[in-house]
């Protein structure tokens, strides 16, 4: 298994860098804003608000394996353990007495929280609850469902407007919590180097198509965090620049991320942040993730001439925002474009969003393509919901049936 | 040909006895509370709301029979008839199923009302880890409850747990407790989550070469933990106590103090009669009541 | 237990739901499945057809689990699992609205499954601002357009206009008879306020408000009360059978108020007036007290209300395991309790229900408040 070098030391490097950067922000009274997934995160850029996702905190809590202690805390307040093990592990790293077990310590504290309705509703009612904790406000941005999941290119245009509206509520607000105005000039350079770190991205997944493929799961779950958290920076550009001339590299000497590459699978949903070393189990059984379906939805083109009417068109066709054909779709076209034969179904106990319709996504995966699909019972970051010698039973029957 | 081992090891070892050297015809009321669990039946019978006799065995397949079992086996030795017991109160599981029972109260309200009987008035916080289920009670100083939490959906962190293990062990359950604590260093604890993977984690690490002692102490710690959680959501607050059968179960009780920071009392009384005392100590306010004494 | 029979009009009206919507079917038209709380019914009543409340059903859910994660809400798993057994095969539409991941994903597959009965997806907007009842408003006129072409009859302005009169009309004979409860001896128990309620779910509403008028007659000259020790509430979901009311009111709790789904939150709120309909009927959903979205201000507010107006003496928080919006909302409501020193008991159900452990904890709960 090749290590990419891009990669070594993301954590130290960028993760710690991160959170010690909004860390300073609180000391220095500059407003903080924790956001939901799928919330058009340049307006906050923009107007230098500094980016806090509690979603990522969670992925770190559960890396560094303190998420599940976390979770106990909410628990015992009265939450309950079939909810999503994100809120749990944040909502206890807010309630808990001990400071000093939260890694990076701990989520500084916002201004006001953000979030839109695109988000499941879990990330609505968790925001609910880190705002009344927090006694702090909740901003909601209204996006319109798009019921037939349409493209970019295709979507209703009252649907843009109705977004654009909301965009425009949205500015109002955050003008008033900050006190101070909108660039638009800084926001067109937002936008331009979001939709640059987004084409890169797209770019560097592409080269996966590759085989032998040239970078694997691990490694996409750490990169992608520019992408999802603060793509409107340099500092992603110039990352992602690194990354993709690397993985370009290897995608044309055809060195894949293992040596005796069998099987490529797609890997949907979250992983285990806290057993990323699971990809490496997989890895030693001749397998190589080749596509995330976490790594393909939250990209979008932008333009900075038209700012608003970019980001309507970015964050509408996300695919939390569509009805569950449109991810089918997705792992349909991953499946054929990255020629993989086997697909990972992972549910996250009580994420209702990304496992209602995976037998669905089974059943047509297998009937257009051939290719069997594996779901797996595990969480994101609760491991008293994985039972490792059961899931690895499960794959390595699975890998042998991808033999036959 | 070789004997087999046919000991069993969950079996928990059945009693009676005769607590005070009295003679009940000079008592002026005489009550009784039948506390028929899921996994253990106890009878208790009281003279003037003083504990008299008891007996603990295990629940047969009909509680009916078993609450007229335990409850003649209590009097047993002592003379006493059914008929001359004034009012019995029926609590536990099988509460509805005590034919001689006057009235039937809850194994929550009974437990802390035995609680306090068995540790004093300063009780506050009664845990009572009973066959199949696990309760949380916050009380008043009277023994009245203020709140209460119950786990009755797994068997993990509750008695049944700890025969499935004695079992899997093979070590009498009366010796479980000591043998898990019998160890070093605390290991991690086994799966809390459900009994099922605690003994499937059990068996994994026993067939690793783990030593009895040290699986004892991992799947103990799994129960505290689970305990713990309830205990946390429902507030702890001094004195806190502990009921029910898995009380004498130093291993889960010493573990559960150490996660808590707070150290139960420690009873005079075999805490496995808490519900059965409660329930006695409610039929004579009963009784009393319907006499005209209150 | 039960009361006189006033009640068991409707009762039998409840039970029997499914031939009444045959019925209906029979004259040529059309029955629309809904969660008749957050669907703007009159709508559907201005289109003739019947809008029929769907139900979770208690079965088990061996054909919705194929489609449906175990994790799944048993609201949604039980009415998919009554779809795939036909049991709903009366229905020639159903209408659902976004409120959550459940029914949104249901929405999702159950257009991969079958076009029988068809799908319609309601949007919600989370906030209640004069911008989202602009964007609910344009949603609700699009959901009248649908229906009119879906049932061939045009909604005019006057026939709406009727349908607000007819649903108030409802909410007000519902109202009174709840404040009946308010007194010391309340005239009814509350599985059978529960019952009343339902059938108003499944009923044409002219026949119920006219039932509802003979009832309140009959309990005017009731001389039998139901008995109970103590004063109790029932917070939570849609409630779908009087199972669980059954067991509390067995246990001697007298449950006086609601704030459900299913109960009080369904009729409390009018329309305020008609010259806007599609507006005014707009405004009233989306300002209802619910779970859905960050609004738990409008629960607490509800909640209190109740508990101070029929003189609750203990709450039972009922909650359906995975349902997140009332998972969530829970601890925050039970602080709001403790601040007010009332007594709650939280009871999490999943179907089949457990009924000794469930009577177990409510008995143990009416005796902590004697």
């Amino acid at each position: 298994m090749t290590r990419l070098q891009t990669l070594e030391g993301f954590y130290q490097n960028h993760i710690q860098p991160y959170y010690q950067n909004a860390h300073n922000a609180e000391r220095d009274g500059k407003p903080i804003a924790y956001v939901a997934s799928t919330f058009p995160v340049e307006i906050l850029q923009a107007m230098d608000i500094t980016p806090i996702w509690p979603e990522n905190y969670a992925s770190v809590c559960a890396a560094r394996q303190v998420s599940v202690r976390l979770a106990e805390i909410a628990e015992r307040r009265g939450y309950s353990r079939d909810l999503c093990s994100y809120a749990r592990t944040t909502i206890g790293s807010i309630l808990t007495t001990e400071k000093d077990i939260l890694p990076e310590g701990g989520m500084p504290k916002p201004t006001f929280l953000v979030a839109s309705t695109a988000a499941c509703d879990t990330h609505l009612k968790w925001f609910q609850v880190l705002s009344h904790h927090l006694k702090r406000p909740l901003y909601l941005l209204d996006s319109p469902y798009n019921i037939t999941g349409a493209d970019a290119e295709n979507l209703e245009p009252h649907y843009i407007q109705q977004y654009m509206s909301q965009l425009e509520e949205l500015i109002t607000f955050l003008e008033k919590q900050t006190n101070t105005k909108l660039d638009k000039n800084r926001l067109r350079k937002i936008i331009e180097l979001s939709d640059r770190t987004s084409n890169l991205w797209l770019e560097i997944q592409d080269y996966r198509r590759t085989i032998p493929a040239p970078m694997g799961a691990r490694d996409a779950f750490s990169a992608v965090f520019f992408m999802l958290c603060i793509p409107a920076t340099q500092t992603a550009v110039n990352f992602y620049e690194k990354l993709r001339d690397e993985v370009k590299e290897r995608a044309k000497n055809g060195i894949g991320k293992i040596q005796n590459e069998r099987y490529r699978l797609i890997w949907d949903n979250l992983p285990m942040w806290f057993n990323l070393k699971f990809f490496n189990y997989l890895n030693n059984l001749g397998a190589v993730t080749v596509a995330e379906t976490f790594s393909h939805v939250w990209t979008g083109s932008l333009d900075p001439s038209k700012p608003l009417e970019s980001l309507a068109k970015k964050y509408l066709p996300n695919f939390a925002n569509c009805s569950v054909e449109r991810r089918i779709n997705l792992i349909l076209n991953l499946a054929k474009d990255f020629h993989a034969n086997g697909i990972i179904l992972p549910t996250n106990w009580g994420c209702r969003m990304m496992s209602i319709g995976e037998t669905i996504v089974k059943e047509v995966l297998y009937e257009k393509l051939g290719v069997p699909s594996l779901i797996l019972n595990v969480d994101s970051s609760d491991w008293r919901n994985y039972n490792e010698a059961q899931v690895k039973n499960q794959i390595e029957t699975f890998i042998e049936t991808l033999n036959a | 040909m070789a004997e087999m081992n046919t000991q069993e090891y969950w079996r928990w070892p059945e009693y009676r006895h005769t607590v005070l050297d009295k003679d009940w015809h000079n008592s002026k009321i005489i009550t009784a509370g039948v506390d028929v669990g899921s996994v253990g039946s106890k009878a208790v019978v009281m003279l003037d709301g003083e504990l008299y006799a008891y007996s603990a065995m295990r629940t047969g397949g009909v509680s009916e029979a078993t609450a007229v079992k335990v409850m003649n086996w209590a009097i047993e030795e002592t003379g006493l008839k059914l008929d001359d017991l004034h009012y019995v109160v029926g609590t536990g599981y099988g509460r509805v199923n005590v034919p001689f029972a006057k009235r039937t109260i809850t194994e929550i309200a009974c437990h802390a009302r035995g609680a306090h009987y068995i540790y004093g008035p300063t009780v506050r916080t009664v845990l009572d880890i009973g066959g199949q289920d696990c309760k949380a009670i916050r009380c008043d100083e009277r023994g009245k409850v203020l709140s209460f939490l119950m786990n009755d959906k797994c068997a993990a962190g509750t008695g049944r747990g700890l025969e499935v293990f004695a079992d899997l062990v093979s070590v009498p359950i009366q010796d479980l407790g000591k043998v898990s604590l019998s160890v070093d260093e605390e290991p991690q604890p086994v799966s809390n989550t459900c009994v099922i993977f605690a003994k499937a984690e059990s068996l994994a690490l026993l067939r690793q070469g783990w030593p009895k002692e040290r699986v004892a102490a991992a799947y103990h710690a799994a129960m505290a933990d689970r305990i713990v959680d309830l205990l946390m959501r429902v507030g702890v607050e001094k004195d806190f106590v502990v009921t029910g059968g898995v009380a004498k179960n130093a291993g889960v009780i010493e573990r559960v103090e150490r996660l808590l920071s707070i150290k139960s009392l420690k009873p005079n009384i075999d805490p496995i009669l808490a519900g059965s005392l409660g329930a006695a100590l409610f039929a004579k306010a009963l009784y009393e009541k319907q006499i005209g004494l209150r | 237990m039960t009361a006189n029979g006033a009640v068991d009009k409707f009762r039998e009206l409840f039970e029997t739901r499914d031939a009444i919507a045959a019925e209906w079917k029979n004259r040529g038209k059309k029955t629309i499945g809904c969660i008749s709380i957050y669907t703007p019914e009159e709508v559907i009543y201005a289109a003739e057809s019947l809008p029929v409340g769907i139900l979770g059903g208690t079965k088990s859910f061996a054909k919705a689990n194929v489609y449906l994660p175990s994790f799944s809400c048993s609201f949604i798993c039980g009415f998919l699992e009554k779809l795939l057994e036909n049991e709903y095969r009366y229905l020639d539409l159903v209408t659902l609205p976004s409120l959550c991941d459940s029914i949104w994903g249901f929405y999702s597959i159950w257009k991969q499954i079958s076009s029988n009965p068809e799908i319609y997806l309601l949007h919600y907007p989370s906030k209640r601002s004069g911008e989202a009842i602009k964007y609910f408003t344009k949603e609700v006129e699009k959901f009248k357009n649908f229906l009119e072409k879906f049932t061939g009859k045009e909604i005019s302005k006057k026939a709406l206009e009727i349908a607000v009169d007819v649903y108030n009309e409802n909410r007000r004979l519902l109202k009174r008879l709840y404040m009946l409860r308010k007194s010391e001896s309340p005239p009814i128990f509350g599985f059978e306020a529960l019952e009343v309620v339902l059938s108003s779910m499944t009923t044409p509403k002219t026949l119920h408000n006219e039932l509802l008028k003979e009832l309140l007659t009959d309990l005017a000259a009731r001389q039998e009360y139901p008995e109970g020790e103590v004063r109790l509430l029932i917070s939570g979901h849609i409630l779908d059978n009087t199972d669980i009311l059954r067991v509390v009111e067995g246990a001697g709790g007298l449950v006086v108020a609601d704030d459900l789904d299913s109960g009080s939150r369904y009729f409390w709120s009018l329309v305020e007036n008609t010259h806007n309909p599609i507006e005014n009927v707009s405004q009233r959903y989306l300002n209802l007290p619910s779970p859905y979205g960050p609004n738990v201000k409008g629960r607490i507010k509800h909640l209190t209300d109740m508990i101070k107006e029929f003189n609750v003496e203990g709450v039972v928080f009922l909650t359906r395991r995975f349902c997140d919006p009332y998972l969530f909302d829970h601890p925050i409501l039970e602080q709001v309790l403790k601040q007010l020193g009332v007594p709650f008991l939280h009871l999490e159900h999943a179907y089949p229900l457990a009924k000794a452990s469930l009577r177990t904890r409510v008995e143990a709960f009416i005796e902590m408040l004697r």
